[in-house]
């Protein structure tokens, strides 16, 4: 593990059994978080990111699914080694997390203060009165207004934006080491979502931690992440610094979203979009995942799965036209 | 929050006085003359013009109902035919009170019961504790109460002499058997919307939240998940108190329990019409109350109540 990597997630699979047989929600992930940096996940409802974010968490009590193979590495440790009282102690303390929905995100009965405190109480251990303190502080911190009548109201008196900010507070209360930021801008208003974008930044170098940031959109990653992962179908397709991907695509998949990108000044009737739906998790094609939708596939694409082909620094592309042997370079 | 309170005790009252004129009528609905109904078929004609004479039968209704709800104010809800004594006697000298000390502790004990059993099936959702709570809870509400009591009778009273098989005596330990009788439909009924509550309150996103917290899962379940569940469960809580205070005639039939329910039905065979009319009163009067009460915990629970 090299000394800079703050989290390294090694072959991750992660699998929910149902009683319609096996999901691979991911299958086979691999990659590193630099302290201080931001990653970015990119990809397609159901590509397997959000299942990525629950597997570093370890939040799956109440569903069926669990790690079957792989390793999470945080602080040198595996995470997927722990018992279920070790991993409470790093979520909400070192690792925490944000979700999409701020709307139903918060409990309806209790008081947004509490919400809050709960978490510097249980992890700090401090009393009463100093958690309430830090609370005002934190929540004082993301900008939201009379913070002080507010720790005493409800999540439905306040707006999405307003509770997203909330949610923030209490993801960084205890000055978490890893954020993971699952969509927290996509169920906001436009405007809402670059001020939250802009609060989660800041708070990044203040705290100094780093970020995992799963988005659907490429424009909140051309903005704020170091690194980016394309999923899709349970895989990284391709992975690469954020000016690498964008700069110079490698894999048909990212070429294809960045041409689902309305660019400005630009008139179309229609916007570009990648023909055909992601395929039933149950129904998996053989050989590359994204082969029966891509424009650009040869034989060999339905026959065998590629492997990642190195561009060197971290750019990595898993689609069998970067081989020479394709047309390709490597 | 008063606001709200003094609304909702308006239209109680709006309330109770529709119920009073159908009380009041319901002795008027009845097919045939009240007072040759209390005669009997055979008595002769001056014993019928004297009884109608004497409860005021023969004024017309508006003035009989003003009558009957002047003195209703009073706290006097008349005489009984079958005693000549007052009806509020009848009913609160020791009736009532055996009715809802018998209401109370069913309530108590098969709604506490019935949470655990709830939660707990609710949270191990698919495994062996989630089927044989949910086994019980079907067991227990398809099995009728009188048989029930009647096995208990058997079993407990005369088989093995542990408890009295009848509770006229009215110590703690004639209460064992009426409300385990009563209780086991209701503990079931509660155990079932809980772990229904439970299964869907453990699925939302804040149960999420909270566990992204590293709360113990005791907290997020007691904490986060289950008061958001009593929401759903209080009213059915709620309802079923309001059964209960109305006594339960099967129960209190089966052991000889002196209940409003046993009298309830010994007034209608005996058309003892002005207990009859006092008992619908007071009935009702627990379901409207309840429901206020039910309203008012809403209010505490959920915020959004509240404040609306």
């Amino acid at each position: 593990m090299k000394s800079n990597n703050i989290l390294e997630v090694n072959g991750l699979k992660t699998y929910f059994f149902t009683d319609n047989g096996t999901i691979k929600a991911v299958d086979d992930l691999s990659f590193a978080l630099k302290e201080g940096s931001t990653l970015g996940i990119v990809g397609e409802s159901g590509s397997g990111k959000s299942v990525t974010s629950l597997s570093i968490m370890g939040l799956f009590r109440g569903t069926t699914g669990r790690i079957v193979e792989g390793e999470i590495l945080f602080d040198g440790k595996d995470l997927t080694k722990l018992s279920e009282e070790e991993r409470r102690k790093i979520r909400g303390k070192d690792i925490s997390m944000i979700f999409q929905e701020p709307m139903t995100s918060l409990n309806p009965v209790l008081k947004i203060g509490e919400q809050v405190a709960e978490a510097i109480r249980l992890h700090q251990g401090v009393s009463r009165a100093e958690a309430r303190e830090q609370t005002i502080r934190i929540l004082k911190e993301t900008g939201l207004p009379r913070v002080e009548s507010m720790v005493n109201e409800y999540p439905f008196q306040l707006s999405g934006g307003q509770r997203q900010r909330v949610m923030i507070a209490m993801a960084l209360s205890c000055h978490p080491k890893i954020l993971i930021a699952d969509e927290p801008t996509t169920a906001l208003d436009v405007t809402i979502q670059a001020q939250i974008l802009d609060l989660i930044m800041r708070l990044k170098e203040k705290i100094g931690m780093s970020i995992i940031f799963i988005t659907h959109s490429l424009g909140v990653v051309a903005e704020i992440c170091d690194e980016v992962i394309v999923m899709y179908c349970s895989r990284a397709m391709e992975t690469g610094s954020t000016v690498d991907i964008f700069k110079n695509p490698k894999h048909p998949y990212t070429k294809g979203l960045m041409a689902s990108i309305p660019k400005l000044g630009e008139h179309l009737d229609m916007l570009y979009t990648i023909p055909g739906n992601v395929p039933n998790p149950r129904h998996m094609p053989a050989g590359c995942k994204f082969q029966p939708r891509c424009q650009e596939a040869i034989p060999i694409c339905s026959e065998q799965e590629p492997p990642f082909f190195d561009y060197g620094n971290g750019h990595t592309s898993r689609c069998w036209l970067c081989s020479r042997k394709y047309g390709g370079e490597l | 929050m008063l606001l709200y309170i003094i609304k909702r005790l308006l239209s109680v009252i709006g309330t109770m006085l529709l119920v009073s004129v159908v009380a009041f009528l319901f002795i008027h609905l009845i097919p045939g003359e009240p007072a040759r109904l209390l005669a009997g078929e055979k008595a002769p004609q001056e014993t019928v013009d004297r009884i109608t004479e004497k409860l005021g039968l023969n004024q017309p209704l508006p003035v009989q109902y003003f009558k009957w709800m002047g003195g209703i104010l009073q706290g006097d809800f008349g005489e009984s035919y079958r005693t000549g004594r007052p009806v509020t006697e009848e009913i609160f000298e020791s009736r009532y009170g055996n009715t809802v000390r018998l209401a109370l502790v069913t309530l108590v004990w098969s709604t506490l019961v019935g949470l655990v059993i709830g939660v707990w099936a609710g949270t191990h959702a698919g495994k062996w504790q989630d089927y044989s709570s949910v086994t019980i809870a079907v067991a227990g509400q398809a099995v009728p109460s009188f048989w029930i009591g009647l096995m208990l009778i058997f079993f407990l009273g005369v088989k093995l002499k542990w408890l009295p098989i009848s509770s006229m005596s009215g110590d703690w330990k004639s209460l064992i058997m009426p409300t385990i009788t009563m209780g086991g439909g209701l503990m079931a009924t509660v155990a079932r919307y809980t772990r229904s509550a439970m299964l869907e309150t453990l699925r939302e996103d804040y149960t999420r939240t909270a566990r992204a917290k590293g709360l113990a899962e005791n907290t997020v379940v007691w904490k986060h998940a289950f008061r958001n569940s009593m929401i759903t469960v209080i009213t059915i809580v709620g309802v079923s108190f309001g059964d209960l205070l109305g006594g339960s005639v099967l129960v209190e039939e089966v052991f000889a329990y002196p209940g409003i329910g046993k009298y309830l039905v010994d007034s209608i065979n005996l058309r003892d019409y002005t207990a009859v009319q006092a008992l619908i009163l007071l009935i009702s009067a627990h379901y409207v109350i309840i429901n206020l009460l039910v309203d008012v915990l809403y209010a505490v629970i959920n915020p959004e109540i509240k404040y609306n």
